[in-house]
């Protein structure tokens, strides 16, 4: 077991965002997190990464909790996410994304900067090498040098995730890559979501496409107004009551 | 070959180096190398805020104060017999140790109240300078300061400070020295992430980068270096008074850094000398030549956002995609 939720709850004001949410991911497997608009799936990625503080509960990392621990300090832990608008440094080069997204894995300081030590340059190298096979596996070699607007949508999701990749995550978060995408491009990102799991990375993701959820997740976990009104195997969710009734409409009693 | 290749890349460098050197052989009027030693302390200041405002996004307005504080730091230490020499660093270091202490509780809001907290602090070190009269002598300031100290250079006798030439070539050195350290930054993953942090903060919190650590480096370094600005502006106008806290000095940096092109290396430098060589033949405009700022400052905001330096970037890579495409070269991979 990779991640394990435990009673996580987020309370803004009078509103429930996340309630009493328990789950846990093996590693090595694709989970999905589905759910009606509003139904918390992206204030859950948010505590997860440490964007905020749970009001109560508590978020373990291959059995250490993390709950509460600040964003820079869990992607150090090995926690990578993407967002569902899709953020990248668009100041920056494609190469220089990764590179400065692995700046965590390296550990000169300013003074070895200044001076070019040897150390700074084996971390150069590390940074470099890791940047570059990164761009090979999300498929971006040749774009290496361009400004992160001259690409495309579905590569600009791809280096998203790419930039999460070169974190050297144990575990990564995707919230909808696929929003916007036509049918082509997503089956692009699917693909990329597959080999990804190949490599051996675990992967959690939110999705709103139903095909591609069943076709792609182990594990499917539902919410609806916060709550955890299902999990199981995409055979078990399409079967299941209280998904449908969410999904369709109707009163929904817990 | 490998030198080869140096050559090949920097000559443009190189050539302007060469002009810096003889600068001074080409123009020996001891104005025009009062205005551009004078130019080249301003361009220390300025290259500094450029980190921590053009790279980093952190609009601060205490980077006059930072400068006061080298500049009165290296008048009083100096005035009580420390050598310049130990003084300058010395105040550099002040100004970087306040900024720190100042950098904790300011660094932690964002935008406009970023900018509005270091202001006050501007404003605050103004009043101190103004009012701790047995330190800093008051509204009239310290008077007779030092200039540095000679450097004793055993077959040769000693490299002194009187000669306009040779203040030029101090302050020339701390420039080439500040833009050398600035170029290793930026040139870094250091400098990526400082970068970073301004394109966008909640990513690069989320690719492990501390943010507010990250901010608050830049912050030092940037109050460092216009600390040693300062403490060279008072070793050679020989004086300082509360002035050199003002908000007209701090803004005329945001003018040279925004005319310039904030957050690329030679802008700074380029809007200092510029905008200072502007100032100085429109001395006969007197008080108008604030309008032919404001109307420079607007135009450049609209047409050119990144500053002369952008501007000519842009120029340079329509000349290069025009070349190519006549060649019918390939873009060759190359870091």
């Amino acid at each position: 077991m990779i991640l394990r939720v435990e009673g996580l709850t987020k309370r803004f004001g009078g509103l429930l965002a996340v309630n009493e949410v328990s789950f846990h991911v093996e590693r090595g497997e694709i989970i999905a997190i589905i759910g009606p608009n509003g139904a918390g799936k992206t204030t859950l990625f948010n505590l997860i990464s440490g964007l905020l503080r749970p009001t109560s509960g508590q978020i373990y990392l291959e059995g250490v909790p993390i709950a509460g621990l600040r964003p820079h300090q869990i992607a150090r832990k090995g926690i990578a996410r993407t967002f569902q608008t899709t953020a990248l440094f668009d100041q920056l080069r494609v190469i220089d994304n990764l590179v400065v997204a692995h700046k965590l894995r390296t550990a000169h300081g300013l003074l070895a900067t200044l001076f070019h030590t040897r150390r700074w340059q084996a971390d150069r190298e590390k940074s470099l090498a890791r940047a570059v096979e990164v761009l090979e596996f999300v498929g971006l070699r040749e774009k290496a040098l361009n400004p992160v607007p001259t690409l495309s949508q579905e590569e600009q999701k791809r280096l998203a995730i790419g930039v999460a990749l070169a974190t050297e995550p144990k575990i990564i978060l995707l919230d909808e890559p696929t929003a916007g995408l036509i049918q082509e491009e997503t089956d692009g990102i699917m693909a990329l979501i597959k080999k990804l799991k190949a490599a051996g990375v675990t992967v959690c993701v939110i999705e709103h496409k139903m095909r591609l959820v069943m076709d792609l997740a182990e594990r499917i976990i539902v919410l609806n107004y916060g709550n955890k009104i299902a999990e199981g195997t995409p055979e078990e969710i399409s079967r299941n009551e209280a998904v449908i009734q969410a999904y369709l409409g109707g009163e929904y009693a817990a | 070959m490998r030198r080869g290749q140096f050559f090949r890349k920097k000559w443009p460098y190189l050539m302007l180096l060469v002009l810096a050197l003889a600068f001074p052989v080409l123009f020996p009027s001891r104005y025009v190398l009062q205005v551009v030693t004078m130019s080249c302390v301003f361009a220390i200041a300025t290259v500094s805020l450029n980190l921590i405002l053009g790279y980093t996004g952190q609009v601060s307005l205490a980077h006059a104060g930072f400068f006061a504080i080298g500049a009165y730091g290296v008048a009083i230490t100096t005035k009580a017999g420390l050598s310049f020499w130990l003084a300058l660093p010395l105040s550099a270091l002040l100004a970087a140790a306040v900024s720190f202490f100042v950098g904790l509780p300011t660094l932690r809001t964002r935008g406009s109240y970023f900018a509005i907290a270091t202001l006050c602090f501007g404003v605050i070190v103004s009043i101190v300078a103004g009012s701790w009269i047995s330190l800093t002598g008051g509204h009239t300031g310290i008077v007779g300061v030092r200039l540095p100290d000679p450097i004793p250079l055993p077959p040769l006798g000693e490299i002194g400070f009187h000669s306009k030439a040779a203040q030029y070539y101090l302050v020339l050195v701390f420039l080439l020295l500040t833009l050398f350290v600035m170029h290793r930054l930026v040139n870094s993953v250091q400098g990526l992430s400082f970068v970073a942090v301004r394109n966008n903060e909640v990513l690069a919190g989320s690719v492990g980068i501390n943010t507010f650590a990250t901010k608050l480096l830049s912050f030092v370094i940037a109050s460092f270096f216009a600390g040693l600005a300062g403490g060279l502006y008072a070793s050679l106008m020989r004086s300082v008074s509360p002035d050199v806290a003002s908000i007209n000095l701090m803004f005329s940096w945001v003018v040279y850094l925004l005319l310039g092109g904030a957050g690329t290396l030679a802008g700074p430098v380029v809007g200092a000398l510029a905008i200072s060589a502007l100032t100085e033949s429109l001395q006969f405009l007197a008080e108008y030549q604030l309008l032919i700022f404001g109307a420079l400052l607007v135009a450049a905001m609209v047409y050119c956002p990144r500053g002369l330096v952008g501007l000519a970037e842009t120029a340079g890579r329509r000349v290069k995609v025009y070349y190519r495409r006549r060649v019918g070269m390939r873009s060759d991979l190359e870091g």
